[in-house]
């Protein structure tokens, strides 16, 4: 199974873990910091880096963090600034952005292939 | 166990038959897909991990000395570091290294080495950790960030990152995220320092010592729950693509650069390269679309990082200048676009913070005697101890470059240097001049070279082509006990200076249970694990930065009155002083003001008339001033 098939399943699973135990769980526990510490570290990032299908590996495994990162200061920041910030509002709105890139994956990874030639 | 036939009838494999290895190292061969030795250094490597954590796990933390971390461990936690290095030298003694073997090394490493307080620590070392997470609860608590607080709300991002972290995780403070952030912010590193590694060399052994010795002479310890531990990560990532799908390394290019080095070197009568310019694995051809978008998610990475953190912008800025003024990036418009997301931010998000700070940030520019002074001699004090810890690192970075200078040299002469990586090498150093940065600037110049000098330097190391097999394990391992013997002095050397005691902690619980919002909070010294909630709530002062004495150093009936008259003079409602074991050990370790020490309050204060003692313990007091008693 290669990385393009599983990434959608790994974001949408980890998208349904995070609702759960960012918004709805309640009282800290081991599992509830890494489920939502995975979701925060890796599924916007991997949702917008499937979408590019780059040949290197590599490359894509050092932008998922950091871009998953970058989107959620940006998607948080712009909530606290906009006087809106809550977890909740946060968490959903980075499940959304994941999803859709996962679901968008197929089709625009189709069409970048298509259009795919050296640079 | 499992026991093999011939091992269980005490006869030799029947002639014709492969022999037979352990279970053990058969499961983690099959696991990691490698073959014969290469599952003796898996095994090898997975031993020195649980040697490790099982003796780093019972170090006590009051054995621990000015010499840090490494006066505590025990002899076991030095034969892991021996095991560790030993199989990491004898995984790249061929060419064909197995990559999740690699990988499995690395990550041990890090865990060795940059996850060690991480299982002594009783509470979270180093009050800036405290700090942050204060900051992180008031996030959390309005929802919203002040400017008007401290520089901290001017570049929010990483906060309200953690706050969101903190909140959805149920934690009740960031403090609760904070005890892995080294290691996992060095393994999120990874990925990113192997593309730059592998933008360097196509040789798999240069690539993979070169990120081996990132981890291991890394002693800057920025890694903590912090936004610059965060920038960086960006900083890497954008780095990354930069030096692969946005570099320009064609053939002409590099002919032309090569050309013009040869005529430089015959110009320094350096010998000619002669050999042919070595194979730099050609990044992924990527498409128009895939550039563009590559594109935006550096825009991405810079946005995030220009909201985050005041420095690591300005060295993205420099580094991007330089590979793009120097055409090694065809990312042309990201410089220009990274300075008016600075210049942006800058005008209209950090106002508050510039209206105050401006005037006397400009005026450290360029001024060369105040950088030299913040980052080097005033860093040469404090205890015999520390003294030596501080010239150690010293010694690191000094060997670092060192090793980088050879194996730059060797690779001209070679042919197979890396123009790109020799400027981010050397583009952190422009900010150097810039700005002292609290006397951290020639750390984090340090930090940000580092990826690319350890690709230099790794070149160092290799031995030249057609030598015999073995010479590089053994480089490695001399390579590696030396370096990995100096990281312990070089990162965990103020070891004894950043930790807390529960028992400190607890002496800060009842300073905030029993000082109404307002008070006036003041410390003897910077390291004091407060701020963590309430960072808002009370105002925060340093007796070592609002004192001043002319003159000798004053009595102690002096010192206590002119505490006093600070306390009458600052407070709002009430004033309280605290004093703990670790604001006494930092002045120990790390030097205190020439007019006296955190002791020396102590013991003034706790001899004067004038305060009364409203909390005692083992490793924290607390003191208020008499009522009725006016300061002269």
């Amino acid at each position: 199974m290669s990385v393009r098939t599983w990434s959608p399943m790994v974001i949408v699973g980890s998208c349904a873990l995070a609702m759960f135990a960012g918004v709805a769980a309640t009282g800290p526990s081991t599992l509830r910091t890494v489920l939502v510490i995975w979701f925060l570290a890796v599924c916007p990032g991997l949702a917008a880096i499937g979408l590019l299908r780059l040949r290197d590996p590599w490359l894509e495994v050092a932008l998922v963090p950091a871009l998953s990162f970058a989107i959620d200061i940006i998607v948080s920041g712009v909530l606290s600034y906009a006087g809106l910030w809550s977890a909740s509002t946060a968490i959903i709105i980075l499940a959304a952005i994941s999803v859709s890139g996962a679901l968008a994956q197929d089709a625009v990874a189709d069409r970048l292939a298509h259009q795919r030639k050296p640079s | 166990m499992t026991v093999t036939p011939s091992a269980a009838a005490g006869t030799a494999p029947l002639p014709g038959l492969a022999p037979q290895r352990p279970a053990a190292a058969r499961t983690v061969a099959r696991a990691l897909r490698v073959r014969g030795p290469d599952a003796l250094c898996a095994v090898l490597i997975l031993a020195a991990a649980a040697l490790w954590i099982d003796s780093v796990r019972d170090v006590e933390i009051r054995r621990i000395t000015d010499l840090g971390l490494v006066a505590a461990l025990p002899f076991g936690a030095f034969v892991a570091l021996g095991m560790a290095t030993a199989s990491f030298a004898l995984t790249l003694r061929h060419p064909n290294v197995s990559t999740p073997l690699a990988i499995l090394h690395l990550v041990v490493l890090v865990v060795m080495l940059h996850g060690a307080t991480s299982l002594i620590d009783q509470e979270p070392a180093f009050n800036v950790v405290w700090r942050h997470a204060g900051v992180t609860d008031y996030v959390m608590t309005t929802g919203m960030v002040n400017p008007d607080i401290d520089a901290y709300f001017n570049w929010p991002g990483f906060f309200i990152l953690a706050a969101l972290a903190t909140r959805a995780t149920g934690l009740e403070s960031a403090l609760g995220l904070s005890g892995w952030a080294p290691v996992v912010f060095e393994l999120l590193y990874l990925p990113a320092l192997v593309v730059i590694a592998r933008a360097f060399t196509a040789d798999r052994r240069l690539a993979w010592i070169a990120v081996w010795l990132f981890y291991v002479t890394n002693w800057v310890g920025q890694d903590y729950l912090s936004p610059q531990a965060m920038a960086y990560l960006l900083y890497l990532a954008m780095v990354a693509v930069i030096l692969t799908s946005l570099s320009r390394r064609t053939a002409p290019d590099l002919a032309a650069w090569r050309e013009r080095g040869n005529r430089l070197l015959l110009r320094l009568r350096i010998r000619r390269p002669g050999v042919a310019l070595a194979e730099v694995e050609p990044a992924a051809p990527v498409s128009p679309a895939q550039r563009a978008a590559l594109l935006l998610i550096c825009v991405v990475l810079i946005a995030a990082t220009v909201g985050s953190h005041q420095l690591t912008p300005w060295m993205m800025l420099a580094s991007l200048l330089v590979l793009v003024g120097l055409r090694r990036s065809t990312a042309r418009g990201l410089p220009l676009i990274t300075l008016v997301l600075l210049v942006a931010w800058m005008t209209y998000l950090a106002t508050a913070y510039l209206d105050g700070h401006l005037k006397p940030l400009l005026g450290q520019t360029l001024d060369v005697q105040q950088a030299v002074a913040a980052n080097v001699s005033g860093r040469l004090q404090g205890s015999h101890g520390h003294l030596l810890v501080v010239r150690f690192r010293l010694g690191m970075t000094a060997l670092v470059w060192i090793l980088a200078v050879v194996g730059a040299v060797r690779a001209t002469r070679r042919g197979a240097s890396s123009p790109s990586h020799l400027l981010l090498a050397l583009a952190p150093a422009m900010l150097a001049i810039l700005q002292p940065y609290g006397g951290e600037m020639l750390m984090r110049v340090y930090l940000f070279s580092l990826p690319f000098a350890a690709c230099y330097a790794a070149q160092a190391l290799m031995p030249s082509p057609g030598r015999r097999a073995w010479q590089l394990p053994l480089i490695l391992a001399a390579a590696g006990a030396l370096l990995v013997a100096g990281f312990l002095f070089t990162r965990y050397g103020n070891e004894r200076a950043t930790l807390f005691t529960p028992a400190e902690v607890r002496a800060v619980d009842r300073l905030y249970a029993m000082a109404p919002p307002g008070s006036l909070l003041l410390a003897a010294s910077p390291n004091v694990p407060w701020k963590q909630r309430h960072y808002a709530d009370y105002r925060y002062q340093l007796l070592s930065r609002q004192l001043r004495f002319e003159g000798p150093p004053p009595s102690s009936a002096q010192l206590a009155t002119e505490v006093a008259r600070y306390m009458r003079r600052n407070r709002t409602g009430r004033a309280y002083l605290i004093v703990t074991r670790s604001q006494k050990v930092y002045d120990d370790v790390l030097g205190s003001q020439r007019w006296g020490s955190s002791t020396d309050i102590e013991r003034a204060v706790g001899r004067s008339p004038r305060f009364s003692k409203v909390f005692d313990d083992r490793d924290g007091r607390i003191f208020v001033l008499r009522h009725g008693r006016r300061a002269p």
